[in-house]
């Protein structure tokens, strides 16, 4: 049963939440994505996982990367959206990242940022909030007066008119793709972090062991 | 009341920034989103759901043309 614990991590709750917001928006696609990940976390609690140091690889060779997200953009974004070309794309980026975060190993407790976290995280906490309080308030009105949405344009509404013309979207999915980068690499140096306080910990135990036989 | 909701996202945006800008040079006691993030990703479950979420962004806007 210790796999249930899980939920009472903010990430689980906050999932289901957004989940009854995809049921009354009526999206299968979305409903599904975010339950469906929501049972991933659960069901990866309860796999027996090795302690390590974030996901395989490392966040080297920066302009190479740079090159690859370049090219990623200007490519994917000569197919407009919804369309074929578009999602297979998407797709294709999706599995990719799943693949990294299920094959990933276990972060290894408490990172080196927690101090520098200190209490200040709840500002960040409140800007989120507030950021989604409303795109929520925006999208209800848009329930309640359906002949009025313009008035009430949730985030969709103000970027998806951008997102027409091939500049637009290579934009977008630059700042997107660099988006995923940046948190891989956090991912990593959360990982490293963990994992070389964990290997300290390690040493320090295994030295203390030696003093004592000695 | 469209200038009021427009106006509030641009709001967010900015305190976004400015918590960032705090955070990097002052003495606010205001963690750096990097140093945030890093400490939000010591739990398996907030890797997996913050991935997740922003690969749902890029699909939310071009691959269902929401």
């Amino acid at each position: 049963m210790s796999r249930w614990r899980v939920w009472r991590e903010p990430a689980v709750p906050m999932l289901l939440a957004a989940t009854v917001v995809h049921i009354v928006r009526r999206d299968v696609f979305d409903t599904v994505l975010f339950a469906g990940t929501a049972l991933l976390i659960t069901w990866d609690a309860g796999r027996a996982r090795q302690v390590g140091a974030g996901p395989p690889g490392r966040a080297g060779h920066r302009w190479v990367v740079a090159a690859g997200m370049t090219a990623y953009a200007a490519i994917v974004a000569l197919a407009p959206a919804a369309t074929v070309g578009a999602r297979a794309a998407m797709i294709a980026v999706g599995l990719a990242a799943a693949a990294l975060v299920v094959g990933g190993p276990r972060p290894a407790g408490s990172s080196g940022a927690e101090a520098a976290v200190g209490r200040g995280w709840w500002v960040w906490a409140a800007i989120g909030l507030v950021a989604c309080l409303w795109e929520l308030s925006s999208f209800i009105s848009q329930q309640v007066w359906p002949s009025d949405q313009a008035s009430h344009p949730a985030v969709s509404d103000l970027v998806g008119p951008l997102l027409t013309s091939w500049f637009g979207r290579f934009v977008f999915l630059l700042l997107w793709a660099a988006a995923g980068w940046w948190l891989l690499a956090q991912w990593m140096g959360a990982g490293r972090r963990g994992a070389d306080r964990h290997i300290a910990a390690a040493c320090h135990s295994e030295t203390g062991r030696s003093e004592a036989d000695r | 009341m469209r200038t009021v909701t427009i106006a509030l996202y641009v709001a967010c945006a900015l305190a976004l920034v400015i918590s960032e800008l705090l955070a990097r040079y002052s003495r606010a006691r205001i963690p750096r989103l990097a140093d945030l993030l890093r400490w939000m990703l010591r739990r398996r479950s907030t890797q997996i759901g913050v991935v997740m979420a922003w690969w749902w962004i890029g699909w939310h806007f071009l691959g269902s043309g929401a």
